[in-house]
């Protein structure tokens, strides 16, 4: 029943070619018009300094920059992220015991085009520069003749600790992308809240603490990460599995923060008292 | 020439004797690049100018650019009856914009130079400002908020017979309020409003002869409130001269720039709160703790929000009202606000320490025992560095180990909590966790 040789591979080429093109139009339908990964002096400044990068709100694709409400849209989320991301670090400032400094840097022109952007090599060196979370969002419409309908901004987020510490590992990309209007509501709701901003930060935070084996801030920041993302997005809330398993892995990695730390002689801090005797870290 | 304008500031603060003492009210206008507070007063409301976001792109129109200046004489207007009160306006330079909180916040406190007047050691001081993003006719205003007593770590502490204090302070001093929309017809109507109200008459009379105040001079205007007659207050200073009258029969509730924005409520009752606490030993009024309840509850039913960051002024509520009942040595009332404000921010140690300093006093004839270590622990487990709740376990510990058939593993937990405690003060400034605390 196999059909001839020569017959069968034009078909095969034919259909790869279609494939092709069909995966070069959902690129293009989703990969924003001239979205690249610009380099970011801001990032390498401050190394001290915990940092969250927010790029470039961009369009989908080109004309989309005409449309009014797109525009509209693009300006609140810039003034919902500055302002987010300056109560962020007002309460990093805050909660002094132990203090940490929180940087946002903008990158003007930089907009990643997709997971792939975010590899070992690129994760690895934005952990280094001690950046917890890189925010971008696309702008979108579907077009209908003349006019623009359902408007949406997809606003993307990767933990560059999480995609270099946990590489490869299930149910953890460390990549989401979030598309607002959320279910049941409208864009309005933009500005009145991004909490998954404040939950991945503090969960970035707290990993790069880890990893420094600074176990009382790591402590710190993973379970406020665990309660912040239990308690960020409504329902019916289509990234709800994510998150499940991001507070999962919150609450499992600050267990094992702690039992680094009671197991590390050099330690000599607060969670020694904390789970002395018969109290213990893990469920 | 900066700093001439300084001294003269200081100079007519000084010797104008603004609130010196008891009740009274001060307001001034002054530039960003040189703020000054009343040293005198026992509580300072300093508003910064609101910013354009640059989502705006544009510069803002008028009524959004006076918002500062419209709560600042709100401020003047509404919370007088708490006692001691200077309230100022900082206003933008024509050569810089911004105005940064952090960096006006270190010179009022004298922790770096520039300041015309600072706040004096135990005085109160609230800082306001924030964001305005205009849309078309819709402006989105997100107001932030700080606020500390010079000097003093804001909470409550619980006192044993034998001198050992328990403490445990305010988890939250810096707000920022959830994004809230106004039209610009609203700003408009406030903006009438204020015109009517912000008129310097010769006598206390609408009919009067009138002239605005001088609320835009890059010169510092500062004026006292020298007496209050039928809804009057009689004002003097060096620019406006004396026996000057401003209107000020304005009901708070009716105060339109209150209506539309709830976090005013929050300011009130925060002022109500550090009066109480600026006053002390000093009887502070019974009806302040009445006060602050009734803008709390306004606050609350204005925001219908309470999840995320929105939870974190609500929390903030219902601490702030927990450390007025243990002020009042009402500890049992106290602790449900405090558990209510924990579950809110359940990733915050110190919201579980005040809960558990709140018990142990409203159960002054028991013995702090193994309940408050365990729930100690736990709280520690959250923020292993906070020294709060290690110099309250070392104080536990230290009183166990005084009684009778005290456990044999004692002494070797205080030695633990001391090391511990030794090893955090060494790596930071003694600023946090060290005696000088509430209230």
């Amino acid at each position: 029943m196999a059909e001839p040789g020569p017959s069968r591979k034009r078909r095969q080429r034919a259909v790869a070619r279609a494939a092709a093109a069909a995966i070069g139009w959902a690129i293009a339908l989703v990969v924003p018009a001239g979205a690249q990964l610009v380099d970011c002096p801001g990032i390498r400044n401050n190394p001290s300094t915990f940092k969250v990068i927010f790029d470039d709100p961009a369009y989908a694709r080109q004309g989309l920059d005409a449309d009014g409400e797109l525009q509209t849209i693009k300006a609140r989320l810039q003034f919902a992220v500055d302002g987010q991301l300056q109560a962020l670090g007002m309460e990093m400032r805050q909660a002094a015991q132990p203090a940490a400094q929180l940087l946002s840097v903008s990158c003007p022109g930089r907009h990643p085009r997709g997971e792939s952007d975010f590899d070992l090599d690129r994760s690895q060196d934005l952990t280094a520069s001690k950046v917890v979370l890189e925010v971008w969002a696309t702008l979108d419409g579907r077009s209908q003749g003349n006019n623009l309908q359902d408007r949406e901004a997809r606003i993307g987020y990767a933990l560059p600790p999480l995609r270099f510490y946990e590489r490869g590992a299930p149910g953890l990309p460390g990549f989401y992308q979030l598309r607002y209007p959320r279910p049941g509501a409208d864009l309005s709701g933009i500005l009145t809240g991004l909490p998954e901003i404040s939950a991945y930060a503090t969960l970035g935070l707290g990993l790069k603490a880890a990893k420094a084996q600074d176990y009382d801030l790591a402590v710190q920041y993973l379970k406020k990460a665990e309660a912040l993302l239990a308690a960020a997005g409504p329902n019916p809330d289509p990234d709800a599995a994510n998150r499940r398993a991001l507070v999962d892995y919150a609450k499992r990695k600050s267990c094992e923060t702690v039992r680094a730390a009671l197991a590390d002689p050099g330690y000599a801090g607060g969670l020694k008292i904390a789970y002395a005797g018969a109290r213990r870290p893990c469920p | 020439m900066i700093r001439r304008r300084g001294a003269a500031l200081a100079v007519l603060l000084g010797a104008a004797g603004f609130l010196a003492a008891g009740r009274g009210e001060a307001g001034m206008m002054a530039a960003c690049d040189q703020p000054a507070a009343f040293p005198g007063a026992a509580l300072n409301v300093v508003v910064l100018p609101y910013k354009a976001d640059r989502a705006v792109g544009r510069p803002l129109g008028g009524p959004a650019r006076e918002l500062g200046l419209l709560i600042q004489l709100n401020s003047l207007l509404t919370l007088g009856r708490y006692g001691s009160l200077g309230a100022v306006y900082l206003h933008s330079v024509s050569d810089r914009d911004d105005c940064p909180e952090e960096e006006v916040a270190d010179q009022l406190l004298d922790k770096r130079p520039g300041a015309g007047a600072v706040v004096q050691p135990g005085r109160a001081i609230i800082l306001l400002w924030g964001r305005i993003y205009q849309e078309g006719p819709d402006i989105y205003l997100q107001t932030y908020l700080r606020f500390l007593q010079r000097g003093r770590i804001d909470g409550i502490e619980r006192r044993l017979p034998g001198g050992e204090i328990f403490r445990a302070r305010t988890p939250v001093q810096q707000v920022a309020f959830p994004p809230r929309r106004l039209s610009e017809q609203d700003l408009l109507q406030i903006q009438e409003e204020f015109q009517k109200a912000a008129r310097i008459y010769d006598k206390p009379d609408a009919a009067a002869p009138s002239e605005p105040l001088p609320v835009a001079s890059r010169a510092p205007v500062a004026f006292s409130v020298d007496r209050v007659q039928d809804g009057w207050l009689q004002v003097s200073g060096e620019v406006i001269g004396t026996g000057k009258w401003l209107k000020a029969k304005v009901d708070p509730r009716e105060w339109p720039l209150r209506q539309k924005m709830p976090e005013l409520d929050f300011l009130d009752a925060l002022a109500g709160y550090l009066q109480y606490r600026v006053a002390g030993q000093g009887r502070p009024s019974e009806a302040i703790p009445r006060w602050v309840e009734e803008s709390l509850g306004h606050y609350e039913e204005a925001t219908a929000e309470q999840a995320g960051a929105a939870a974190i002024p609500i929390a903030l509520g219902k601490i702030l009202r927990g450390n007025l009942r243990m002020l009042a040595g009402q500890a049992e009332g106290a602790e449900p606000l405090y558990a209510q404000a924990a579950a809110l921010l359940p990733y915050s140690a110190d919201a579980r320490n005040l809960e558990i300093v709140a018990r142990l006093a409203g159960a002054p004839a028991s013995r702090p025992g193994e309940a408050q270590e365990g729930a100690w622990l736990g709280a520690l487990g959250l923020e292993p560095a906070n020294l709060d709740i290690l110099e309250n376990l070392q104080t536990l510990y230290g009183l166990e180990s005084r009684g009778d058939g005290a456990p044999k593993d004692l002494p070797g937990k205080l030695e633990a909590v001391r090391k511990v405690r030794a090893g955090i003060l060494a790596k930071r400034p003694p600023e946090f966790g060290t005696p000088a605390s509430p209230p």
